[in-house]
C-alpha cells in the first residue's frame, strides 16, 4: 500500500521562488551545509578506519533489509521479553492511532520528544495537539521551528534556515507566554542557555517521552538513539512512559551488525567518530531501578516502505538519515529544504517521496530539483545510487505520461532528427534559418520552445559557420585527401 | 602501448555542443593531436551521445542516439581493438562508458527484444566504451617534448561533475595545465556543479542560474587572485558559465582547454590573445 | 604495561580533542589528591561562584573512597551518594529535584573506548545515568583497566556481559564529548541539555 506523507501543497514555482528570494535562509543554509560537508571529509581523512567501517556498514544494512520481516519478528520477541510492547503500523494513520491510545490510557498531558523524521512524517505533534495533549520538541533546532510553526528545512539541522535575530524573537514570544525571563541577547550562547532553562522545566514535568530511532537491533531488542545535545537521554530516562516510533527499515539483524553501523550517522552526518550521546534502550526498568520507563512501546512504521522491497530501489531502505547528500547538493544549497515541499528534502527526498507515495504527491521532485551532478551519490555513505534513481524516476514519469505533452514531443523530434546524419544536418539548416530573428550583438538572446528558458538569464552563440563538421569536410573531407 | 602510439590513429568525437557552438575547440584539439604524431579521423556521421534525453528520462530517444553513435564509431574503428576514440567532453565520455551498456540493455528489453539480443547490445556498448578516452586523459599520457617554462598566465580550471565523479578524473587536467606552464588558480568549492544539467538549464532556469551565479561568485574571488581565464574539458559547463557571463556583459575569457594547449604549442599564448578569443563572438 | 599506557594516551588524546579534560592518578594512593585537584580545577573554571552540591556513585573497586572527606573542603562542597533504586514515585521525584539542583555529578564507568574517546555507563540499581546528565559538570572515575582499544571492543564486552546476565541493561549510554549543538546558524555551542564540562580521572 502506498504511504502517506504530509506535503506543502503550494505548487513548485511558488515554493521555488520563495526560496530563491529568501536571502537569510540561503546564507545560513550555504554556511551550514558547507561546514558539515567539510567536517565529514576531514573526519574520514583523519580516521583511516572510517572507510573500511563504512563499507562494512553498507553490507550490514543491505543484508538486514533483505530479511527485514524475519528480523522484525525477532526484535518484537526480544522487546516483549524485556517488558516492552511492539506495535506494527501499516500506515501513518495506524501509527498515530496507536500512539494516541497509549497516551490516553495513561491520562498523559505533557509529552516531550526527541528529533525524529518519522514523527514529522506522521505530523504527530498535530495529532497530539488535536486531542489536547501538550507536546514539546527538545532538540534545539526542532524546538525553534516548533515555536515558529514551521517544518524542518534539513533532516539534521531543522532550523538551518533561521538566523539568530529571528530565533531571539521567537524565544522572546515564548518567554512572554510562559512568564519567564527572556534570553539575555541574540548571542548564540545566550539563546542556547534560554532553551536549556526552558526545556529543563518541560523535561522534569513530562509524563510521556516520544523518540524516533537510528537503529533497532533484532537480536537483543535494542533501540539506538544518537544525539549531540543529550535530549534523547532526558526523554528516555525521565518520563514514566516511553513511545518510540521507528521506520521498519531501521532494523539491524544482530549486535555485531550494530557495532559496524553505529558510527556511520555521526561520521557521515557531522564528521564526528560518534555523536556526543549514544543511547541504547533494551527494555523497561527492572525492580529497584531508578531510571528508565515503566512502560515502553515501540511502533514500527511501514507507510510505503515495503513497497520498495525487491525493487531496483531497495537500497533506499539503507538510508541512515545522515544528511550527507543534502549537504553536498548544489540545488539544496540554493533552495533549502522547504522548497521540496516534503518532509524528506534533498536528493534522498526527491527519490523517497515519490517512491513511498507511488507518485501520488509531489511528482515533480525528481525533475525540478536535480542537475544530475552526482555529488549525492559520491557523498552517500550507504552507497545508495541516488543519481541513478533520479534518472530512473524521470523515466518512470515519462513512461507514465506525466510530462507535459509539448516537452515529450520536443524530445521525440529531437531524437528523430539527430539519430541520422542527414537529420542532424537538416536541423542545423533550420536552426541557422530560424536564429536570424533572435541574434543581437552576435549572440542569441532568446528562443522559442523547450530551449527558451535558457535565454532568460544566459546568452548563447549562434550556430557556428562553419560547424566543425563543415570545417572538416572543407579542409579534410574526401575532396581534400591527397 | 604508448610507443606504438607515435603512429596512433585517433577517432575524434567532437560532441554536438562543440560542433555547433565552439568548432574552434575541436579544430584546436585536432591540431594538438596531430602535433603529437597522431593521425586524426573524424567519423562524419556522428551526431550526439544522447545524454540530454537520457538525463531527462527519455530513454527510448536516448537509446536511438546511442545505437547510432555505436554504429558510427564501430565502423570507424573497423575492428581495431587498439583504436581509440577521443571525446572532447568528460560528460559525454561518461555517458558512453558508464550509461550506454545498461541503457541499451534495458531499452532492448523494453522494445521486446530477447534477453540474448539485449545482452548483445550491452556488450557492444561495453566494448566500444572501453576504447573511449577523454581528451585531457589522452593528453596527460603524451609527454610533450619541450614544455614551456612558466607562461605567467593564471587560469581557473572547472572540472565537470561527470568527469570528476563518473570517470574519476580529478586533478589530472590541472596537472596538465601546470605542465604546460599555466598557473592554476584555485577556486572555492571547486567540486560544486555549475548548474547546467543539460535541459535542466532550460526547464529550471531559475535554479540553474542561481547555481551558476554562485560559481561565478567564486570565480570572482579567483580573478582577484590573478585568474585571467576560465577553462574546462567540458564545453557544456563552459557554455553555461560563458553564456551567463555574456548576459552580464562580463568579457572575462572562457576558453576550451584544447584551445589553450594549441596556442601554447604554437607559442602564441598571450593575455591579449585570450581576450580576443573571448570577443570573437562580438566581432562576428 | 606498555599497551595499557598506549591505550590510555590514545583515549586521552581523543577525549581532549572532544573538549573533555583528562586527569591521571598513577596509583590508588594518589587518587584522592588527583581527584581533589581535578574537581577544584573544573569547578573553578566552569562554576566559579555559588554553592556546590555533588551527587555521586562509584564502581565497586572504589567503594572505600571517602568522597565527602576529599571534596568537603573545597568551597564547602556537599556530597550526596546516589541511593539504591526505588520504584516509589515520591522518592523518585525528590531525587530528581535534588539532581536538578546539584552542580556536579561524579560517576564510575563500565568501560571506555580509546579510538573514539567514549565512556560507557549502564543503568542498574546502583549505577545511574542521571548524575551524568542533569548537572553542568560531570566527572568520571575510570579504572585504566576498563579502557578498550575501540568502541567495537567495548560493545562486544557489553554483549558478552549481557549473555552472562541474561539480558542487556535497560539503558546504556555512550558519552563521546560534552552536550553540544550547532542548530543556530551552524555555530557550535557546548552544554545544551547535558553537561557543559566533562572530565575523566583515570586511575591505576
Ligand atoms: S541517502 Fe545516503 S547521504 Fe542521503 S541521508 Fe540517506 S544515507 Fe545519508
Amino acid at each position: 500500500m502506498a504511504g502517506q506523507l504530509p506535503i506543502d501543497s503550494r505548487p513548485w514555482p511558488v515554493r521555488r521562488d520563495q526560496a530563491l528570494q529568501d536571502k537569510t535562509m540561503q546564507q545560513t543554509i550555504q554556511f551550514v551545509t558547507r561546514r558539515v560537508a567539510n567536517a565529514k571529509v576531514a573526519a574520514y581523512t583523519a580516521y583511516p578506519e572510517g572507510e573500511r567501517l563504512r563499507q562494512r556498514a553498507v553490507g550490514v544494512k543491505r543484508r538486514s533489509v533483505e530479511n527485514m520481516e524475519e528480523h522484525l519478528a525477532v526484535f518484537a520477541q526480544q522487546v516483549e521479553a524485556h517488558g516492552g510492547q511492539v506495535h506494527r503500523a501499516k500506515t501513518a494513520a495506524d501509527a498515530i492511532r496507536t500512539v494516541l491510545e497509549v497516551a490516553k490510557n495513561h491520562g498523559v498531558q505533557r509529552v516531550i520528544k526527541t528529533k525524529s523524521m518519522v514523527t514529522e512524517e506522521l505530523e504527530l505533534n498535530r495529532a497530539f495537539e488535536s486531542v489536547g495533549i501538550a507536546v514539546r520538541e527538545t532538540d534545539l533546532g526542532e524546538y525553534i521551528i516548533q515555536l515558529a510553526h514551521e517544518k524542518p528545512s534539513h533532516i539534521l539541522a531543522p532550523a538551518a534556515h533561521k538566523n539568530r535575530a529571528q530565533i531571539e524573537a521567537l524565544f522572546d514570544q515564548d518567554a512572554a507566554a510562559y512568564h519567564t525571563e527572556p534570553p539575555a541577547s541574540d548571542d548564540i550562547l545566550a539563546l542556547t542557555q534560554y532553551a536549556r532553562r526552558r526545556l529543563r522545566e518541560e523535561f522534569l514535568a513530562a509524563d510521556m517521552g516520544v523518540t524516533g530511532g537510528n537503529f533497532l537491533v533484532a537480536e537483543t531488542g535494542t533501540l539506538v538513539l544518537i544525539t549531540n545535545e543529550g535530549n534523547a537521554d532526558m526523554v528516555t530516562t525521565l518520563p514514566p512512559i516511553l513511545v518510540s516510533v521507528v521506520g521498519v527499515e531501521k532494523i539491524v539483524a544482530d549486535w555485531p551488525g550494530l557495532t559496524e553501523v553505529i558510527q556511520q550517522p555521526a561520521l557521515s552526518g557531522v564528521g564526528q567518530r560518534l555523536s556526543s550521546y549514544t543511547t541504547m534502550v533494551s527494555g523497561t526498568r527492572g525492580t529497584d531501578q531508578w531510571e528508565g520507563p515503566d512502560e515502553w512501546h515501540v511502533v514500527l512504521l511501514d507507510n510505503g516502505r515495503t513497497l520498495l522491497k525487491d525493487t531496483p530501489f531497495e537500497d533506499v531502505l539503507s538510508c541512515i538519515r545522515c544528511g550527507a547528500c543534502l549537504n553536498v547538493c548544489p540545488v539544496f544549497r540554493q533552495v533549502g529544504g522547504h522548497a521540496y515541499g516534503s518532509v524528506y528534502p534533498g536528493p534522498i527526498g526527491i527519490v523517497e517521496t515519490p517512491l513511498l507515495t507511488n507518485f501520488e504527491v509531489l511528482p515533480e521532485l525528481p525533475s525540478v530539483l536535480c542537475t544530475l551532478c552526482h555529488a549525492c551519490g559520491e557523498a552517500c555513505p550507504m552507497d545508495i545510487d541516488l543519481p541513478g534513481h533520479i534518472v530512473q524516476l524521470r523515466k518512470i514519469k515519462r513512461d507514465r505520461h506525466m510530462d507535459a505533452a509539448g516537452v515529450t514531443r520536443s524530445y521525440r523530434w529531437w531524437a528523430r532528427f539527430w539519430a541520422t546524419p542527414h537529420g542532424y544536418r537538416r536541423s542545423i539548416r533550420w536552426a541557422r534559418w530560424g536564429q536570424r530573428w533572435f541574434v543581437r550583438h552576435g549572440r542569441i538572446q532568446s528562443a522559442p520552445g523547450l530551449a527558451g528558458g535558457w535565454f532568460n538569464t544566459r546568452d548563447m552563440p549562434p550556430v557556428a559557420s562553419p560547424t566543425f563538421h563543415e570545417w572538416w569536410e572543407r579542409t579534410r573531407g574526401k575532396g581534400h585527401r591527397s | 602501448m604508448k610507443d606504438e602510439g607515435r603512429e596512433q590513429t585517433l577517432q575524434l568525437f567532437a560532441t554536438c555542443l562543440i560542433d555547433l557552438f565552439r568548432p574552434q575547440a575541436a579544430i584546436a584539439a585536432v591540431e594538438v593531436m596531430e602535433r603529437r604524431g597522431s593521425t586524426v579521423e573524424f567519423p562524419a556521421a556522428q551526431t550526439c551521445c544522447g545524454q540530454f534525453s537520457y538525463n531527462a528520462g527519455y530513454h527510448r530517444e536516448a537509446a536511438d542516439l546511442a545505437r547510432h553513435w555505436i554504429a558510427v564509431f564501430e565502423a570507424a574503428l573497423n575492428n581495431d581493438s587498439h583504436g581509440r576514440i577521443v571525446a572532447l567532453s568528460g560528460s559525454c565520455a561518461a555517458m558512453i562508458i558508464k550509461e550506454y551498456p545498461l541503457l541499451l540493455y534495458r531499452d532492448a528489453l523494453d522494445r521486446g527484444d530477447s534477453a540474448v539480443e539485449a545482452k548483445r547490445w550491452q556488450e557492444r556498448a561495453e566494448r566500444v566504451g572501453e576504447q573511449v578516452i577523454e581528451f585531457t586523459e589522452w593528453l596527460a599520457q603524451e609527454k610533450a617534448a619541450n614544455l614551456p617554462a612558466s607562461l605567467g598566465i593564471g587560469v581557473v580550471y572547472h572540472n565537470g561533475c561527470h568527469m570528476r565523479r563518473m570517470l574519476g578524473i580529478t586533478t589530472g587536467p590541472e596537472t596538465v595545465l601546470q605542465d604546460y606552464g599555466f598557473s592554476v588558480v584555485p577556486i572555492e568549492d571547486a567540486d560544486q556543479c555549475c548548474g547546467f544539467g543539460g535541459t535542466y538549464s532550460m526547464t529550471e532556469w531559475r535554479v540553474s542560474t542561481a547555481v551558476a551565479d554562485q560559481k561565478l561568485q567564486a570565480l570572482g574571488k579567483a580573478r582577484e587572485m590573478g585568474a585571467q581565464c576560465l577553462t574546462s574539458a567540458d564545453f557544456g559547463c563552459l557554455g553555461h558559465l560563458g553564456g551567463r557571463l555574456s548576459r552580464r556583459r562580463d568579457p572575462f575569457p572562457v576558453v576550451y582547454i584544447a584551445e589553450l594547449i594549441a596556442l601554447t604549442d604554437r607559442g602564441q599564448l598571450t593575455v591579449e590573445e585570450l581576450q580576443q578569443m573571448a570577443h570573437q563572438k562580438e566581432k562576428s | 604495561m606498555i599497551e595499557t599506557e598506549a591505550l590510555r594516551n590514545q583515549f586521552q588524546r581523543q577525549f581532549e580533542a572532544l573538549g573533555g579534560h583528562v586527569f591521571y592518578a598513577s596509583n590508588s594512593e594518589r587518587l584522592p589528591v588527583v581527584l581533589a585537584s581535578a574537581y577544584q580545577a573544573m569547578v573553578d573554571r566552569y562554576l566559579p561562584d555559588g554553592p556546590l552540591q555533588v551527587v555521586y556513585w562509584l564502581n565497586l573497586d572504589l567503594s572505600v573512597l571517602d568522597l565527602e572527606g576529599i571534596l568537603g573542603g573545597i568551597r564547602g562542597t556537599q556530597c550526596i551518594c546516589w541511593p539504591q533504586g526505588s520504584r516509589q514515585h515520591a522518592v523518585q521525584e525528590k531525587w530528581r529535584d535534588l539532581l536538578a539542583e546539584s552542580q556536579v555529578g561524579i560517576t564510575g564507568a563500565a568501560w571506555a573506548a580509546a579510538d573514539t574517546g567514549s565512556v560507557a555507563l549502564y543503568s542498574s540499581p546502583s549505577t545511574g545515568l542521571l548524575p551524568s546528565l542533569l548537572m553542568p559538570i560531570h566527572i568520571i572515575l575510570l579504572n585504566q583497566k576498563r579502557i578498550q582499544p575501540s568502541v567495537s571492543d567495548g560493545l562486544k564486552k557489553l554483549y558478552q556481559e549481557s549473555e552472562t546476565q541474561g539480558r542487556m541493561p535497560p539503558l546504556v549510554k555512550l558519552i563521546t564529548g560534552p552536550s553540544m549543538t550547532a542548530d543556530i546558524e551552524g555555530q557550535l555551542v557546548i552544554g545544551v541539555h547535558g553537561p557543559t564540562a566533562i572530565g575523566v580521572v583515570v586511575y591505576e
